[in-house]
């Protein structure tokens, strides 16, 4: 379980994160959202120790994460949004790698690189930008980490990719894995993430299960405006709404319409998930 | 003690290191280990074209190979050039955001990193390129007669007898010595500066040195120096059958200070390291 308690961090005397308050659970696939520059890649960068908290405390299993101990590292993987393409071949710098991490099986590492089509005999230095975001996603995925921390895991990813890094992400992590995935392609891990943690500037405006969202938001995608509408959009056919679910019933959340809804209403969304 | 240092992770990252060290690095080493034959080329054919060489193989005379001292004083500038340049070439990585992170995020601990560092820094390559070097300049010795003696087999203190100055084994460990404290200084400038590692620490160096120089002559004037060095001379008169030991201390003294002070710098460089 990671424990992040009035977490602020500031890039000399731009404050980027103040008062973050909150707590990952083992067993669920975080979505971070949040606009440019709220400091989701900076939340990443502290989780995995790679940055020092200025203030409060992350505490991972107990752990400071910038310690950067060697079983925490073993437990964990960050990978950022751009990653090296080291001068070598895919498969031997996965076994390289891989022979410090207990979890890591090279075996799924090459079922994983043959599902997303690319070759652990190719030099990652000659691979394309989606290419080496597959092998390092199939090297992340095979080291079977306890805590895995992805920025912006589809950027760079084709159409087929994306579809096939949700299937992975599925089948391939542990029912004990806490995964943080932050990212601005809502609409690519729509279905996998849950629960759901919008940032904002020096805030978490929210930090809800799905289950959660459902029970206080309505989500509805028809084609009459509701006068409680909190945020509404245009689509063929009709409108996606937001508004309290007064009435207890039931609907799918739209991730990028819970987004824009929060953001239009910051405090009233904040309160009603204040826990 | 186990998440500080495990023999066993040591062993396997040690491994890892000098791999890695050899593939970012193998070829710059060769370069200067081998210069011997480079010089060789460089001589023969600069004698043959422009030192009238030419006129004397036509009739049927020989050119006398790079000599001795010749060798010595290229040695020298080769061996200063490499020993400044390497370290940010092997270690000089940890500063930058991609590879950095990658490196910081590795499952070995900071004692773990920093030992391999060090031993690979400070004895493996720089032993590396003491023996490539004296090999290939004994082989140039062994092809062409008229080079004279290999550096490696020529006693240093014969060269001039008339010198006061005994050189203890033939002067490698002072070369040693010499080489240890050039390549802490760099690979600490490896690790504090951003860009420009070689040039910012030379122009640190410079810094330290004119600081250091006013503030010694800045105390000196005000200080009755005669019987300070009067006091000094009698001292070393009393102690003059123990001179050669006083002195040895003094230097090793300086060695461990001046190393150990760099690689504690090193160490707390590494523990702050953020990306």
């Amino acid at each position: 379980m990671i424990e992040i308690r009035d977490l602020a961090f500031s890039y000399g005397n731009n404050l980027v994160l103040k008062g973050i308050t909150t707590t990952l659970e083992e067993g669920k696939i975080y979505g971070l959202l949040g606009e440019n520059g709220v400091g989701k890649t900076t939340l990443l960068t502290l989780l995995c120790g790679l940055k020092r908290v200025q203030a409060g405390t992350i505490r991972t299993d107990g752990e400071n994460p910038f310690d950067r101990s060697a079983s925490l590292l073993e437990k964990q993987y960050y990978l950022p949004d751009e990653v090296a393409p080291v001068n070598m071949k895919a498969g031997t710098f996965a076994k390289e790698q891989g022979i410090f991490r207990k979890g890591y099986d090279h075996g799924k590492f090459l079922k994983l690189m043959e599902e997303f089509e690319t070759d652990p005999s190719w030099k990652m230095s000659h691979m394309s930008a989606g290419q080496l975001k597959k092998t390092y996603l199939s090297f992340a995925l095979a080291c079977n980490c306890k805590y895995l921390f992805l920025d912006e895991p589809t950027n760079g990813l084709d159409i087929p990719s994306k579809a096939q890094f949700r299937n992975a992400i599925l089948k391939y992590t542990s029912d004990d894995s806490t995964i943080v995935i932050s990212t601005h392609q809502v609409r690519d891990l729509e279905n996998i993430i849950d629960p759901v943690i919008i940032l904002d500037r020096r805030d978490v405006l929210l930090n809800a299960s799905l289950q959660e969202i459902e029970e206080k938001l309505f989500f509805d995608y028809g084609t009459e405006l509701h006068h409680e509408s909190l945020y509404s959009e245009q689509l063929p056919g009709g409108f996606i709404q937001v508004y309290p679910n007064t009435e207890g019933k039931e609907s799918k959340t739209d991730i990028e319409a819970l987004f824009n809804a929060t953001h239009a209403h910051k405090e009233l969304i904040k309160g009603m998930f204040k826990k | 003690m186990e998440n500080k240092f495990n023999l066993n992770r040591f062993g396997k990252y040690f491994l890892y290191d000098l791999k890695s060290r050899w593939s970012n690095l193998g070829l710059f080493l060769l370069i200067f280990a081998l210069f011997p034959f480079i010089l060789y080329l460089i001589h023969m054919i600069f004698a043959t074209i422009a030192g009238g060489g030419l006129t004397e193989l036509l009739y049927g005379g020989s050119i006398n190979g790079p000599s001795l001292p010749a060798r010595f004083v290229t040695f020298t500038i080769v061996t200063c050039i490499f020993m400044i340049m390497f370290p940010a070439r092997a270690y000089g990585f940890i500063t930058e955001k991609k590879a950095g992170s990658d490196w910081l995020m590795l499952p070995a601990s900071r004692s773990e990193k920093f030992l391999s560092m060090m031993i690979i820094s400070l004895i493996v390559i720089p032993v590396v390129y003491l023996v490539l070097y004296f090999l290939s300049d004994w082989v140039i010795c062994l092809l062409d007669k008229s080079c004279g003696d290999a550096m490696a087999m020529t006693n240093v203190n014969g060269l001039d007898e008339d010198s006061p100055i005994r050189l203890v084994g033939n002067g490698i460990p002072l070369l040693l010595a010499g080489l240890a404290e050039t390549v802490a200084v760099f690979l600490l400038g490896s690790l504090l500066f951003k860009k420009w590692k070689t040039g910012y620490t030379i122009i640190a160096l410079f810094a330290i040195n004119t600081a250091l120089s006013i503030i010694f002559s800045v105390i000196i004037t005000q200080f009755d120096m005669h019987s300070f060095g009067t006091f000094i001379i009698n001292k070393l008169k009393d102690n003059a059958v123990h001179l050669d030991q006083i002195i040895n201390i003094w230097i090793n003294a300086g060695l461990i200070l001046f190393v150990g002070g760099c690689g504690i710098w090193s160490w707390f460089r590494l523990k702050r390291q953020q990306h």
